[in-house]
């Protein structure tokens, strides 16, 4: 008999060897992924700008200057972006309006997360009946132009930026429930499951502890492509006058003034469309990276 | 294929109902009428104008009432273009949101299937690349970003074009406001198209098709499009309403005078019946897209039985 005997040493080395996650597995595979690489570095700073930025800059956001409307950018008079036609500096504007879109959009795209995993897990665990009713409600709202009861929302109810996100996120729910659902079909009819069934779990313990978990990385992804598309739709409501108002501002707020002014001022619809314009195409990468990273079939 | 129609019309009929009362409801929720005014009417003439417009009846019977008029086809009088009916104004608006939405859809179903399955073929090449890139561009570049700088570009520098106004349909004035609506449906239908052809390319059938020695480009024409179409043809009614919303902002930033712009104004304004009526368009349009590309579902598509 040859036994190996082992040292404490020996034992702590290999304990202290830590097996890797999928999750830590999947974020090295995302980060060797060049274009997702980029567009992570891209988001931060646009985040860290807009939440650090007006902080280092000598102008605020509400400051009005008669003397210097329409200033084309320049680094020497410190507007680097230019101003607008009330002489307030667009750089800071921008980071204000990347604060609020951004934050519209991490918020709505949560409120929209637990309703759709909630409505998903429920239809595609419980099955039958009830999934057949649930996805036909789903199929009818998906078909509808729900922007128009966004706007209607938002006309009845007054211009109020909690309801902004709450409207959002009710709205944005029902791609979320479509892919939980489908996800929760498949993940139903595995062993752990029936597993857990057989000791007795309840159906709520067994979606919150195994079917959930196991959704994780779907949600992720999505959540990385829904968060650009409530921007867009924030900015969608701000640009007709729905939105955030005066003197708060979004990226929305932002291009539909510039829009309005373009001929005088090109820089004021430029870069608030750069900004946005950079950060979904960003979120869209890190989406697609996520998807690829955390599906290593695909390889 | 008359029981599908007839069991789509069953669904269709009651959602309608239902988005009526809906839109009906919250208008009648919304703090302040039509006829709220900083200066207060007398009290006699408001209700002169409440009975007129039967404001003054419980609102189940305002609903009925509303309900019997819509099914006779009147949308009622506007509460604030006091001169027309709903039905006028939404006649006049119509045919140029149409025009719009007609030209757009026809061109990104078009445009975005043809790049999409060209994208699929010549997988991996440069082509496909480019049709990546620039579907990438039209998904993140949102349509009232594209649209300013669009007519930046072409209408004031360049002056090709004029940017903005109806000008009786010219056609120089439909380019720009065509182009920035569909752009953003050709991003996304191509993209559909190319991982379906993509996924069709690589079924069983296909290869039965090219063992059997069939020429590649009938494969592709008589055999690929009609199993990679399908994802196109459910796409039909969201996509429609991507661009009943698109159409909106559109018609805001070049000036067009269609229902998009009575739709902002009458909700802005609180002009209930407007707003309802323009609502309830939308909606029928999509019920009947639905219907429609359910039908044409099943022609293509053998497998789904038509029940």
């Amino acid at each position: 008999m040859n036994i190996k005997h082992y040292s404490k040493d020996d034992l702590d080395n290999i304990l202290s060897v830590k097996g890797n996650s999928l999750y830590s597995d999947a974020f090295k595979r995302l980060l060797k992924n060049k274009a997702s690489l980029t567009s992570l570095i891209i988001l931060s700073l646009i985040t860290l700008l807009s939440v650090f930025g007006p902080y280092f800059l000598q102008y605020d956001f509400y400051e009005t200057d008669w003397n210097s409307i329409y200033l084309p950018p320049s680094i020497e008079s410190g507007h680097y972006f230019g101003t607008d036609g009330n002489g307030r500096d667009l750089f800071v504007r921008i980071l204000y309006g990347g604060r609020l879109s951004l934050s519209i959009g991490i918020i709505a795209t949560l409120v929209s997360v637990i309703i759709g995993v909630t409505y998903g897990t429920i239809a595609g665990y419980f099955g039958g009946k009830l999934d057949t009713v649930m996805m036909r409600i789903v199929e009818i709202l998906y078909a509808m132009p729900y922007l128009i009861f966004v706007i209607i929302l938002m006309v009845v109810f007054g211009r109020n930026i909690y309801l902004l996100f709450l409207a959002i996120g009710a709205v944005e729910w029902l791609t979320m429930a479509r892919i939980v659902r489908g996800q929760t079909i498949s993940i139903k009819e595995k062993e752990f499951i029936e597993a857990s069934k057989s000791l007795g779990q309840s159906s709520f313990l067994i979606i919150i502890k195994h079917i959930i978990p196991n959704l994780a990385g779907t949600i992720i992804v999505y959540i990385t492509l829904m968060v650009p598309s409530v921007i867009i739709l924030e900015s969608f409501l701000s640009f007709l006058g729905l939105g955030v108002q005066e003197p708060l501002t979004s990226w929305g707020v932002l291009i539909s003034e510039g829009s309005r002014e373009m001929e005088t001022a090109w820089w004021l619809l430029i870069f608030p469309g750069l900004f946005m314009v950079l950060t979904l195409a960003s979120l869209n990468f890190i989406g697609d990276g996520l998807r690829d990273a955390l599906d290593p079939k695909e390889y | 294929m008359i029981q599908l129609i007839i069991k789509r019309l069953a669904i269709a009929i009651p959602t309608l109902i239902i988005i009526i009362a809906f839109v009906f409801g919250l208008m009648r929720v919304a703090p302040g009428g039509p006829f709220t005014n900083e200066r207060a009417l007398p009290p006699e003439i408001e209700q002169k104008i409440n009975e007129a417009y039967d404001l003054d009846k419980p609102l189940i019977q305002q609903f009925g009432i509303y309900l019997s008029k819509i099914a006779k086809g009147d949308l009622g009088p506007s509460y604030k273009y006091k001169d027309f009916t709903v039905n006028e104004l939404i006649l006049s608006g119509f045919p140029i949101s149409l025009t719009l939405g007609i030209s757009a859809i026809i061109i990104s179903l078009l445009l975005g299937s043809l790049l999409g399955i060209i994208a699929a073929i010549k997988r991996n090449t440069i082509f496909d690349y480019a049709v990546m890139g620039i579907s990438l561009i039209g998904i993140c570049v949102p349509s009232f970003v594209l649209a300013p700088i669009l007519s930046l570009f072409f209408g004031l520098y360049l002056g090709f074009l004029p940017i903005s106004g109806w000008n009786g349909g010219n056609i120089y004035n439909l380019i720009l406001p065509v182009v920035s609506l569909s752009l953003p449906q050709i991003a996304i239908i191509s993209r559909m198209m190319r991982s379906s052809t993509i996924e069709t390319l690589n079924s069983n059938f296909i290869r039965t098709a090219r063992a059997k020695g069939i020429p590649k480009r009938r494969i592709i024409t008589k055999h690929v499009i009609r199993s990679s179409i399908l994802p196109i043809i459910d796409y039909l009614a969201p996509a429609t309403a991507g661009l009943m919303t698109g159409s909106i902002i559109i018609e805001q930033i070049f000036g067009l005078p269609g229902i998009g712009r009575y739709f902002v104004v009458g909700a802005l304004q609180r002009d209930y019946t407007l707003v309802s009526g323009v609502m309830i368009l939308y909606a029928s349009l999509l019920m009947f897209l639905i219907l429609l590309s359910d039908i044409l579902r099943a022609i293509l598509d053998p497998r789904v039985k038509i029940k």
